[in-house]
Parts: structure tokens; sequence; C-alpha cells
């Protein structure tokens, strides 16, 4: 146990001490709300510039209402010169050609011309103006007011609550489906990226040569849990640091944001709601905020605790395999090609998560979540996004710690030879056979 | 402890990998105390053989015993083992990376740092304390390997390959070291390829090829019991009429000395004798041959 301390506070120190860890710590949250808020940008990012679009209309019958409907469509009615010239002239230009007989077809029919291809926003945008223009029409005929077709297209919005032991609570379920997929993805990213200081670790030991200097004075089997352990401490400090981080920026930046904390208490009983319809989405921003806020207040500190369990049993399951891979090639190369078998089952669960959010309940999901080699990723998204029954909870629990229990002991078999092995790349089959030698 | 006790005891280790016996029932016996030579080419299973006595790797058959005792891990503090293939961490500090190095050998972290320092200066390296191993060159690296193999005073010192690498000045620290240690009761065991090195330095040897034992004693006793009639003689005088003598036949003739090998029945004292008649000798030496060349007549009398 004292050399595993030994080596465990060097590694530790070694890593910890650096630039590197100061700078890396510092930066991953940021680079993380840099990736999310730049792919809500791009995936929200219109075109401003609005589409030329020349109007003949044939009867002056719709141009008035065309230009009432919102869209970004600039309607011009007086005719170039030449229309095919002018369509030419400047690219994205559209002509368009309707009669005052427009509403009679069914489905009603209309035609455009342009130079070169039509994006399909700016189709789809010409479609759902003329429809529009067309339904107001059509309802004005029957008789009935917009007003009466705004109620009847009216979307039903469900409160959700959620019944525990300790009695009835409000639930939130798509702020629970993101926090889920948050959650298993981060588990995901670190159970990887450990998993490679793990490896890089044991080959720098390696080509370094020192390592027969070191199992010298140690058993290989301690030399690799001091590792192990230590690069999981490593992770540990950065999820502190992280968390000491969010809850100081948290408790700076809400006076900021002018939310009182009266506000987050009328937060809570507002209903619920993250599938809005597209056109109310503006209009709720400020209801989404307060929801989120409220959401957070509603935070499950046991999901930390469920996070940390699942990411130190990932990561001793991954970990000890890559340092395994680690002991058994001199070159990174080399370790690319001994990978596959631990990438393959680390990234099933990321092609899982979409089913375990929609379905958390489902035969899929609950399969996936006590399965050990996927359960760190898939349990902690069901976590995040329902309750899962404590049996469900132990079966995980246990089999992920009996497995990595069993993986730590066949990687130290696997390490005990490997780490002696220079030149030629093994094969997974002598692999193998070092494991019963 | 008893000068003349057997301290390492080999009995029949075998060591097996997937193809090659690397270690083929070896036997030796050490005694405490003295330079012991591991002597044999590359690929003769000399680094099989001492893994196992570190106990890094256990044998397949066999045992070795220290002190009459079977081998424990607790065993690995009183071994201070430098590998032929040595490196140290890149990025570590030069004291820091001793003192953790020495702390593995069980050593308590203020001791390790008293040890660690004695020898820097001892070796005159204590300026580069806080230096990382990165600035170093090849033979300061060395240095700093040898003390980390030293310093928690082991009483099994193991070197492969010890003076690879270094300059004439190191090589005669780290000797001076060595015969030092010997003094002090250490037994050491020194394993290379390159016997001529060996010759001065070890009290006894043992010559592996092909994971056997070839030969095992004392080097002086090996060397006279291997000699031939081989003599190198000089005088001031022209020795050209050697070749016409009968029982006589030249080896090699260099500026300084003529090098001659005498028939079986040819007695010395008479070949003095009829030099003597022809010219005034200044040298009529035996020529003991060196561990190398016994080596090479060993293993070519096998393989012929």
């Amino acid at each position: 146990m004292d050399k595993i301390r030994i080596i465990f506070v060097r590694e530790y120190l070694s890593r910890v001490k650096t630039k590197m860890f100061l700078l890396s710590t510092l930066l991953t949250p940021l680079g993380f709300i840099l990736i999310m808020g730049l792919s809500i940008a791009l995936s929200s990012w219109r075109e401003d510039e609005a589409t030329d679009i020349y109007l003949e209309d044939i009867g002056g019958k719709w141009e008035q209402q065309l230009k009432g409907q919102r869209g970004n469509l600039n309607f011009i009615t007086d005719a170039p010169a030449d229309v095919d010239a002018w369509l030419t002239e400047e690219k994205g230009r559209v002509h368009m050609l309707i009669d005052s007989t427009l509403h009679v077809s069914s489905p009603p029919l209309a035609e455009i011309r342009s130079a070169g291809n039509i994006p399909l926003s700016v189709k789809e945008t010409i479609q759902d103006t003329l429809t529009q223009v067309i339904r107001q029409y059509r309802l004005a005929e029957t008789g009935i007011s917009s007003e009466a077709l705004k109620r009847v297209n009216e979307e039903v919005k469900l409160k959700t609550l959620k019944v525990t032991e300790e009695g009835t609570e409000r639930s939130s379920t798509g702020l629970a489906a993101i926090l889920g997929y948050v959650m298993g993805f981060l588990i995901y990213i670190f159970m990887f990226t450990y998993g490679m200081i793990v490896m890089r670790g044991v080959m720098e030991e390696k080509t370094n040569r020192i390592v027969e200097i070191i199992i010298s004075s140690v058993r290989p089997f301690q030399l690799m849990i001091g590792k192990l352990l230590s690069i999981a401490c490593v992770g540990l400090t950065q999820f502190t640091i992280w968390i000491i981080l969010i809850f100081a920026l948290s408790t700076a930046l809400t006076p900021m944001l002018g939310l009182k904390p009266a506000d987050l208490q009328k937060a809570q009983g507002m209903s619920q709601g993250i599938d809005m319809p597209a056109e109310a989405k503006g209009e709720n921003n400020n209801m989404m905020a307060e929801e989120i806020m409220a959401g957070m207040q509603n935070f499950d500190p046991m999901l930390i605790v469920y996070f940390l369990f699942y990411f130190l049993g990932g990561y001793l399951l991954y970990g000890s395999l890559f340092a395994a891979v680690g002991s058994a090639v001199d070159q990174e190369t080399d370790a690319q090609q001994l990978m596959w078998p631990i990438t393959i089952p680390l990234i099933i669960p990321m092609l899982m998560l979409g089913n375990i959010i929609q379905q958390p309940d489902g035969t899929l999901a609950v399969f996936a979540s006590i399965f050990p080699l996927f359960s760190p990723v898939c349990m902690m998204v069901r976590l995040a996004s329902v309750s899962v029954p404590w049996y469900e909870l132990l079966a995980s629990m246990l089999s992920l710690v009996l497995t990595f229990l069993a993986v730590i002991w066949l990687a130290g078999r696997i390490y005990r030879v490997g780490i002696f092995m220079y030149g030629k790349k093994p094969s997974i089959k002598e692999i193998t056979r070092w494991i019963f030698s | 402890m008893n000068p003349s006790a057997t301290f390492l005891e080999i009995d029949h280790v075998v060591k097996r990998y997937a193809t090659k016996t690397a270690v083929d029932a070896v036997s030796l016996s050490i005694p405490s105390g003295i330079i012991y030579g591991l002597l044999g080419p590359n690929g003769a299973g000399k680094t099989s053989l001492i893994r196992m006595i570190t106990g890094i790797t256990a044998p397949d058959e066999g045992s070795i015993r220290f002190n009459g005792a079977t081998f424990q891990s607790s065993d690995q503090h009183t071994i201070g083992y430098m590998p032929e293939e040595r490196g140290l961490y890149k990025k570590m500090k030069v004291g820091e990376q001793l003192i953790y190095l020495l702390q593995l050998k069980g050593m308590p972290s203020k001791a390790a740092a008293e040890a660690a320092m004695h020898w820097m200066k001892r070796m005159e390296i204590d300026s580069w304390k806080n230096r990382k191993v990165t600035e170093l060159s090849k033979g300061m690296q060395q240095k700093i390997q040898f003390i980390a193999t030293i310093a928690h005073n082991p009483s099994l010192l193991i070197l492969d390959e010890p003076f690879s690498g270094l300059d004439p000045v190191n090589a005669k620290m780290v000797e001076e070291i060595i015969h030092e240690l010997k003094a002090q009761g250490t037994t050491i065991i020194f394993s290379t390829h390159r016997m001529e090195q060996v010759e001065q330095l070890c009290d006894q040897i043992a010559l592996i090829h092909q994971g056997k034992v070839v030969l095992q004693g004392n080097v002086s006793e090996i060397r006279r019991t291997y000699r031939k009639p081989i003599y190198d003689i000089a005088s001031e005088d022209s020795l050209e009429f050697l070749n016409t003598l009968s029982g006589v036949q030249v080896l090699r003739v260099t500026p300084t000395f003529v090098r001659i090998e005498l028939a079986p029945d040819y007695d010395p004292r008479m070949c003095i004798q009829e030099l003597n008649h022809r010219v005034l000798l200044t040298r009529f030496e035996l020529h003991l041959p060196s561990l190398n060349d016994i080596f090479i007549e060993l293993v070519s009398r096998k393989n012929g």
C-alpha cells in the first residue's frame, strides 16, 4: 500500500503541478461554452437578406395581402423591362406568377422562376406565405375569423409533476433530458480523455525505459493502480475546480441578470413546456430563462454523487484497458490499431443516447444502463431524466464494480508482460496469451 | 556477514519464452562481498537471469535464494539494479526524481533526500539538483541512474553494462565507488558483453552462452587453466629466424614483440636456451588467454 501511495503522489503532483493542467482546467469550460454557444448560434442563424420577388399578380388580387405577411420576402410589383435579364442580373432573384383564381384550384398551384436553383429555405418561405394568404382568404369565405382559428389551432401545454415518496414536486421533462444528455456526454468525454492520459503515461514510462527501474522496486500491478488512481484524482480535482467556478460564476451573475430570488419562486409555480410552437419562441424567451433557473433550483444533488460514481467506475474500467494497450506498444501509431476493442464499446452508448432520452424506461435503456460497458453513460442519462427503480440502480452499480475489478485484474496481467515487450507490435491473440501466461 | 558464505544461490533456474529458452538450467553460487562478472554476448540470457534475481520476473523452474531464504518482495529493497536500457522521467527534476526512486526502495522521504544529496555531492552533480532531466547529457543522466541504484545501500548491486556511455573520467569515478562498496561488503554482479572490461574488475565470473553457463570460477584461475604454450618475446636483435625453428610457430609480429606458440612437447626452457644462443632476449613472457579468447574457443569447440 505504501508503494502505491508513493507512486500515487508522484503521478498526481507531476500532472497537477504543470501549467498545462491549470490552463486546460480553466480553458475547458470556456471551450465548452464556446462550442455550445457556437452550435446554438449556427443552428439559429438565418439569412438576413430579403429575397427579391417580382410579383406578377394578374388581377392584383393578392398583392396587398402578400405584402402584409411576415417572412423575409421583398415583393416588387413594377415590372422590369426584361424579366429574364432582371433574373440573371443578380443572384437569388425570383419571379412569381399568380392570378386571381389561385384559391380556386385544389391544391392551389403557383409558379416561381429564377436564374439558378432556388434555395430550399426561400422556397419554403414563399410556400408558407402563399399558404397563409390562401388560408385567410378561404376562412374569410366561410366566415371564420382568424381569432377563432387561433383558438382552434392552440396546443395543449402539459405541466409535468413528479410523484416521489416525499410528495409531489414539479419536474421538467425537457430540462431533465438536456441535463441527462449533457451528463452522459461528459462521462463519455472524461472516460475517453482520462483513459488516453493513462495510456500515454504508461507508454511514456515504457519508451523512457524507466519502467524496468521502477519494476525492480515495486510490483507492476502497484505501478498500474497507483497511476490509475492518481489520474482519477487529477480528474476529480478538475471537477472540483469546475464546480467551484460554476458556483462562483452563477452567484456572481445571478444579480447581474436581474433575477431576484422572488422571481425564482414565481418561476417554480409556472407551467412547463420546452416544445413550444415556433412562433411562440420569441415571446417566451423570458419564460424559458425563468424556467431554467427554476430547474436549477430543483436540481437533485444526488445526481452529482451518481455522476462521480459512474465517472470513477467507467474510468477505472476503460482506464485500465487503456493502460493495458499502452503497455503493449511502443508507439502511438501502433496503439491506434489496438484501441478499437476499447473505443467501440465506448462509442456505442453515444449512438443510443437519442433513444434513451426519448424512452428512458424502455427495454433498450434499461439494458444499456445495467450492462457495465455502457452503464456509465446510459445510466447517467436515465438518472437525470427519470427516477430509476432502486433495484436497477443496484444491479447497474454492482455489475460495474464487479466488471472493473475483473478488468483491472485482466489489464494487470497484460500490463505485467507488455511493459517488457519492445519492438514488434503484438497481435490481439498474443495479448490474450499474456493474460493466461 | 561471513564474507566467504554464499550470498546468492541460483539453483537450476529455467526461464522460457514463447519461442526460446532464455535461461536453461543455470546454477550459480555467488559469495558475499565480491564482484561477480556475468559475461556473454548479447542475447545470451544475462538480462533474463538478472530479471529473475531482481524479482521482476519469476523463474519457470528452479529457485533463487538469498542467504538461504527464498526470494520475497521485501528483498527488492536490498537490491540495487541498474538495467542496461535505462531511463528517467524526462520532465522531473533531478533531486525529486532521486528521492522518488529511493522512496520506492523503501527509504523514508527524509533519509532519501539526505542520501540523494550526499551522493550528488560525491559525484559532483549537486548543482543539477533542480534541473530537469531533459536538460542533461546522456553521461550526466547515467550518473543520476547510478546514484538511484546505490544510494539506498543495497547489499546486492546489479549493474548491467554500467560503463557504456560514460567518459573515462566518469567511468573511473564509478569504478572507484564500485570498489568502495565492495570494501563495505556489498556483493556486486556486473553484467557485460565486453569481457576485457571485467578481467581487472571481477573476482569471479560466469560465462553464459545461449542460456547456459559454459564456464565459471576465479578469473586468474580460469586464465591459467586455459593457457596454451604461447609466449611474447622481444629482442633488440632480429628475430626473423624464428620461422625456421622447428616446434615454433609465429602467431603475430608487432613492432615491440613477436608472439609464438611452442609445440606441446617443446619445453620453454629449451626454447629460451636456443634463443639465448642467437640473440639477447629482452622479453620472454607467458601469454595468458583473455576471457574473450577463452569464450570464443569454448563456443567454437561446442559448435564444432
